[in-house]
């Protein structure tokens, strides 16, 4: 990457000020020594030093909740010795310098920000470090050997001089070599509590997420949709709409533009549409449910993994089970709801684009695409995002906003409402799940096989980004054509990873297999909270529950002689029996367990609830994590007991519906989510590791169904295979 | 045109009678804190309180607020200089994505304001109406039962 680009990426932040090198994986690359300009100096893509001593962060990933700036701004601090509340933070936009190691793009999910940036940012601070200290050894005359860096400070004796004073004599020398920098411990500010970056921003209501954006003279768009994914606007009828609104036809819908977002959804109200092309007009969740049941019986599908042979294997078992699960479609419903603003230049060509995106390169190649400009010219700007769960990695509502504001020439903020929202997901996939194991004499398990039915979320990942995925490298028909070509390939030729993923559980089984039926009505689906693993963990832990019932042992006595090859798990599912107290509850209180390997992270919760008129009523949660080094310790926390509150929504709520093709659902009142009167105590023990730090985002969420549902059967004997958990049904 | 008060100070709306009071506060008066979650009284992220009340601003319209005092979560405090009950919440690290925290404080002040200090049923009964995808709820409750310890909002 070239100088320049750089700058008008930190420009985008609104830094405005300054470059320096790159860091590619903690290469420096391009120039050789830092830069100033303005009053600071930078000494690589993420840091700036000024002689003030204000230390600036270009801070790369989108913060949705998951604690990423706090985990990252400790990196930094670790590497630069200086307290993490020293540094000041800043959303940057787009450019290649923030991609994370080995990635295409700047793409925030998967519960890989912590894991992937961990060796790279320490360096980009020890980097700066190691030129503040040479250049104070230059500027006090004295030898390198005689000062000593520590807590933002250089001290020679017992003098302290800021590290800002040295800033302008290390911009005119070599950096140092990035591998001179061990990342290991002891640590001074990794693992330390006290640190959260945004709390007081986001507690004072001062945080700008995309929808608190005000462009002078915008106006603001509303969207209707057609109700069936796939439909096409035939016509629509504008009388009654008042005047000063302006319509815009577009392929799926209308939009509505007005000066406010109240005046343009009242205008919308008035507005009769007319739709064609209705492709999934006779679906509806029973027609896809039968489909993708008959699947399980009478289609082989695809291969994804075997060892051993699992057929003889079964055949030659002293016991078998079957066992089918259900997990329905489910929606993201992030508190903030879709939105973007977008302002363009007509006769420049130059646009921008302030939005909260999980892909904010995707964001604004499609941005580009609509304005038919280049990428290059569209700054984006990034701001808070209102939770993601996975739902903003997808760029619909850029598309939309781009259109509108091409067709209308003003800055267009366009915004769904939650009804949008819950109508117009790229859904968690529903899934069905067969499993079947084989128990030796002994009781041990010898044979396990999984097949799941259902749509690919990868698939209709490329297919929805396919333009914007692939049109760098060819135009954007060619790579739209190519995107769909996706569907095909995960249905016949290999087997979409994220369908499959977490099936197997890390069970030492002799003789497995996991085979998939793509079963696929249309309906768009997607990359929610733990993808695959999200109705993975459900299948296995719930079964593997069964089969220990099945073989007469504790579950957890079951689980922990089956995982001799993962001791990581071993260890969670101790730790969680134990704090819990497994198999000394409470009178009238019934425990479940499950424990569940996804992301690189070991997770175990142990679940304690009674029966209360019908219903579970879950009292406690006791989690066990593991996720090697623990960086930062209270956002661990925070985001293992979000995570079992979100999974809790899925066990005991989440179903989205389809009827006719068109959602059922539209609000919280008919998609509710968990509310405090329902949420459990929660305790999150961390399992002591210097192993790589991994993400911990996603996998606290795959195992709260099951461990709810082997509880729910330790209360009352009655097995439930099915999402959400529902006792009047069993 | 209707006329209520704003954090302490008159103002005067211009927008139609039934405007929900939600989007004068935000896009008439610029105040961006409370927010737009559900626009059907389900979620609670834009609480606000009138006369002392929490109250869902996205199904209030704003004729309904003319000569009454609205409070957002603006005049809690500032970054600068924040209520010891945002201070609380932010030494708790309560929030995780935010969005929904406006309102979650403009329920929990108001609660504290009238029930200085509240039983976990009294506790339940004022906050399950703001909802929290992140699944804050357990800092929630335990920040709110700190500022009751401290007798932090009087």
């Amino acid at each position: 990457m070239k100088r320049r680009d750089l700058l008008k990426a930190l420009g985008a932040a609104g830094a405005g000020l300054v470059v320096g090198v790159p860091l590619s994986g903690c290469q420096p690359f391009g120039e050789e020594t830092p830069v100033t300009i303005g009053d600071g100096v930078a000494f690589n893509a993420f840091l700036r030093i000024t002689p003030s001593n204000e230390i600036h962060f270009y801070q790369p990933r989108a913060e949705m909740g998951q604690g990423v700036r706090t985990g990252l701004t400790i990196l930094i601090a670790e590497g630069l010795s200086v307290a993490p509340d020293r540094i000041q933070l800043h959303h940057v936009g787009v450019d290649e310098a923030y991609r994370l190691p080995g990635q295409p793009m700047q793409l925030t999910g998967g519960s890989t920000s912590l894991k992937d940036s961990f060796t790279q940012l320490i360096q980009a601070g020890a980097i700066a470090k190691a030129a503040l200290h040479a250049a104070a050894a230059v500027q006090l005359g004295v030898d390198a050997g005689k000062l000593r860096l520590a807590d933002g400070q250089v001290w020679l004796g017992d003098r302290a001089y800021a590290y800002g004073d040295f800033v302008e004599t290390a911009a005119q020398r070599p950096l140092p070599a990035a591998d001179t920098f061990p990342t290991s411990a002891p640590y001074r500010y990794i693992g330390k509590p006290g640190f959260s970056q945004d709390a007081l921003a986001k507690s004072t209501g001062t945080a700008v997420f995309a929808i608190d954006v005000d462009v002078p003279d915008r106006r603001v768009a509303v969207v209707i949709r057609c109700p069936v994914a796939g439909g096409q606007l035939a016509r629509f009828d504008p009388t009654g709409v008042p005047e000063g609104v302006e319509l815009v036809a577009l392929p799926h819908g209308v939009g509505v533009v007005a000066p406010t977002y109240w005046r343009a959804r009242q205008a919308a109200t008035q507005l009769k549409v007319e739709w064609t092309d209705l492709p999934l007009a006779s679906e509806s969740t029973d027609s896809i449910n039968a489909k993708m049941l008959a699947s399980l019986d009478n289609d082989a599908g695809q291969k994804a993994e075997t060892e051993g042979d699992v057929v003889d294997a079964l055949t030659s078992a002293a016991k078998t089970l079957s066992a089918t699960y259900s997990a329905p479609h489910l929606a993201h419903a992030t508190m903030e709801p879709l939105n973007c603003t977008i302002s363009f230049d007509a006769q420049a060509r130059t646009a921008s684009l302030w939005v909260g995106s999980q892909v904010p390169d995707l964001a604004r190649a499609v941005a580009a695409h609509f304005l038919e400009i280049d990428p290059e010219q569209v700054t984006v700007h990034s701001t808070f995002l209102g939770g993601g769960f996975g739902r903003r990695l997808y760029t619909d509502f850029v598309a939309e906003a781009a259109q509108i504001c091409r067709a209308t020439g003003y800055p267009i903020q366009l915004v769904w409402s939650r009804e949008d929202d819950i109508r117009h997901d790229h859904y968690r996939p529903s899934a069905m799940m067969r499993f079947e194991g084989g128990l030796d004499a002994e009781g041990q398990l010898i044979a396990l096989s999984a097949k799941r039915s259902g749509a690919d979320a990868l698939a209709h990942f490329i297919d929805a980004s396919g333009g914007a995925l692939l049109s760098p490298y060819v135009g954007w028909t060619a790579a739209s054509w190519l995107g769909e070509r996706s569907h095909s390939i995960f249905k016949r030729l290999t087997v979409d990873a994220t369908s499959v993923e977490g099936l197997m559980g890390t069970y030492s089984v002799p003789h497995t297999a996991v085979r998939h039926v793509t079963v696929d009505a249309g309906i768009p689906v997607g990359f929610w909270r733990s993808v695959g693993h999200s109705y993975s963990a459900f299948g296995i832990e719930s079964f593997i529950d069964e089969l220990a019932h099945a073989a007469g042992q504790d579950p957890v006595a079951f689980r922990l002689r089956h995982l001799d090859a993962d001791p990581r798990m071993k260890s969670v599912i101790q730790l969680a029996a134990s704090k819990a107290g497994w198999g000394a509850q409470p009178s009238g209180q019934y425990m479940g367990i499950a424990a569940h390997h996804s992301f690189d992270t070991w997770v175990a919760q142990v679940v304690s609830l009674s029966i209360v008129d019908g219903n579970p009523r879950v009292h406690r949660v006791t989690c066990a994590v593991d996720c090697g080094l623990a960086v930062t310790p209270d956002v661990i926390r925070q985001q293992i007991a979000g995570g079992v509150i979100f999974g809790l929504t899925a066990a005991l709520h989440g179903k989205i519906t389809f009827k006719d093709g068109a959602v059922v659902q539209s609000n919280f009142h008919d998609y509710p989510l968990l509310r405090l009167s329902e949420a459990p105590d929660i305790d999150v023990h961390i399992v002591d590791s210097n192993a790589s730090p991994t993400g911990v985002g996603e996998p606290g969420v795959p195992p709260i169904a099951p461990a709810v549902a082997n509880a729910i059967f330790a209360a009352t004997g009655k097995r439930l295979r099915q999402l959400p958990l529902r006792l009047d049904r069993a | 045109m209707t006329t209520f008060s704003l954090n302490g100070r008159v103002v005067v709306s211009q927008e139609a009678p039934d405007t929900p009071l939600l989007w004068v506060v935000r896009d008439e008066f610029g105040l961006k804190g409370s927010k737009f979650g559900c626009g059907a009284g389900l979620c609670g992220a834009c609480t606000v309180q009138i006369d002392g009340q929490a109250q869902r601003a996205c199904v209030t319209p704003i004729a309904q607020v003319a000569g009454r005092a609205v409070r957002t979560i603006e005049a809690l405090g500032t970054p600068t200089q924040p209520s010891r009950l945002q201070q609380i919440w932010a030494e708790l690290a309560v929030p995780q994505c935010g969005y929904c925290q406006s309102g979650q404080l403009m329920s929990a002040h108001a609660l504290l304001q009238q029930t200085p200090n509240p039983t976990d049923a009294q506790i339940i009964d004022a906050m399950s109406g703001n909802l929290c995808r992140c699944g804050t709820y357990d800092r929630i409750k335990a920040a709110i039962k700190q500022a009751a310890a401290e007798g932090a909002v009087s």
